[in-house]
């Protein structure tokens, strides 16, 4: 297969989203962790800078879209439409994460398996955090016992979440498929695999 | 032949939890405490998660600490810990709760009633509401007179058998039982009595004026 390299519009989708996460993260973590809260205190401006990263999030996934809807289309149906190469990926989890996978046959579309489960668990767990994130911020408008719940599965999202991205982290920099393996194989002449099963 | 076994997968997930958060009772809890077990320290251990407005808790020392009572009274009071202990302490058991969701169940609190306090200080007719102040300089809340002479409403000074620790507001905090938990002001330091109800910290930003805790 050869590697499509992504379009401006995903790398503004991908790093926006990112950045977005990675700052909900940082201070969701500080207003979780009592040794956290503690140390920073600031709850105003720790709890601002949440909804910020937030609100950020909602608008770029708003924006993104409205702007560039076929090619966003396009990314959403080559994510959402999965193969019989894609249940491959699947059916060897351990061997991806330690590095003895290797495709029984190649990906039609541009993403294997783990790229197309990534994207879609990550989005519904980030689409539940925005649903949970309501009552927990308008907070007057509903019952105590459906704010709770949906803390609780704030909480349980943000921690799913967690284990997501530090899975994709692994596999698309650190692993022997990720970039940085990558691009010591290319820097040494070396031929990389790592579009086939990142 | 492919499906969009993706995005049923994302539609599935979303109403999934969409349904707990409508419908889910006690399992949304139950999934939690299952998950944060093996977190340790990382999650709260005594189910209260640390509140502050300022970076840092605000020192004390027993003998120079004083509670001051003072605004529309005719006796403005400069009260030490073992003047607040002297009168005996009221217990009053509640769950804590916070507007954020999180709460605390059957806090047994120690403390004065706040309307002993109004009565030693004679809180004067034209005085309506109360001004909180915290010892963080940034923090404070209103209450009005009726309701901070229900016998419930104490300034705390014990937290189950202990003193209240520094994160809890030591050494002495409003508990307010049927409001949340921003109404309570930690780290308490003066207490002034007013025409009307100001703008309480969160108030002023954006929560809800009224602070009653909805089941």
């Amino acid at each position: 297969m050869t590697r499509t390299p992504a379009s401006a519009t995903e790398k503004v989708l991908h790093w926006s989203v990112a950045a977005a996460v990675l700052v909900m993260a940082a201070t969701g973590t500080v207003m979780y962790v009592p040794s956290l809260s503690q140390a920073v205190g600031e709850r105003f401006w720790v709890r601002a800078a949440h909804l910020a990263a937030a609100l950020i999030f909602v608008l770029v996934l708003l924006l993104v879209p409205a702007l560039r809807w076929t090619e966003i289309r396009r990314l959403e149906r080559g994510l959402s439409f999965w193969e019989v190469a894609d249940w491959d990926w699947f059916r060897r989890p351990w061997g991806v994460f330690a590095s003895r996978y290797q495709p029984a046959a190649a990906p039609a579309g541009r993403f294997n398996g783990g790229q197309k489960l990534l994207a879609t668990l990550a989005g519904a767990v980030l689409a539940l955090l925005l649903l949970t994130g309501v009552p927990m911020y308008w907070w007057g408008w509903f019952s105590g016992h459906l704010v709770a719940r949906a803390r609780d599965l704030h909480v349980l999202a943000a921690l799913g979440l967690a284990a997501l991205l530090l899975g994709h982290v692994y596999l698309a920099l650190f692993s022997p498929y990720g970039l940085l393996q990558g691009r010591r194989a290319s820097q040494a002449g070396l031929p990389t695999d790592r579009s086939e099963t990142r | 032949m492919s499906t969009a076994v993706g995005r049923r997968l994302f539609l599935a997930g979303v109403a999934a939890g969409a349904g707990l958060v409508a419908l889910g009772n006690g399992l949304p809890a139950t999934l939690r405490s299952w998950v944060e077990a093996p977190l340790g320290e990382l999650s709260p251990s005594d189910g209260f998660h640390f509140y502050s407005v300022t970076g840092s808790i605000p020192s004390w020392d027993r003998a120079g600490w004083r509670l001051a009572v003072d605004g529309l009274v005719e006796r403005q009071l400069s009260l030490r810990m073992d003047d607040l202990l002297a009168g005996g302490l009221r217990q009053v058991t509640a769950d804590f709760h916070c507007v954020s969701g999180w709460s605390v169940r059957g806090v047994h609190w120690q403390g004065v009633p706040l309307a002993a306090l109004l009565d030693q200080a004679a809180a004067r007719p034209e005085a309506r509401a109360l001004r909180f102040e915290s010892a963080d300089g940034a923090y404070v809340d209103f209450l009005d007179l009726a309701v901070a002479r229900d016998p419930d409403v104490i300034v705390a000074l014990r937290i189950g058998p202990a003193p209240l620790s520094a994160e809890r507001g030591a050494p002495a905090r409003l508990v307010v039982p049927f409001y949340y938990g921003y109404k309570g002001v930690k780290w308490l330091r003066r207490i002034t009595a007013v025409e009307t109800a100001g703008t309480g910290y969160w108030e002023a930003r954006g929560y809800d004026s009224d602070a009653r805790i909805r089941n």
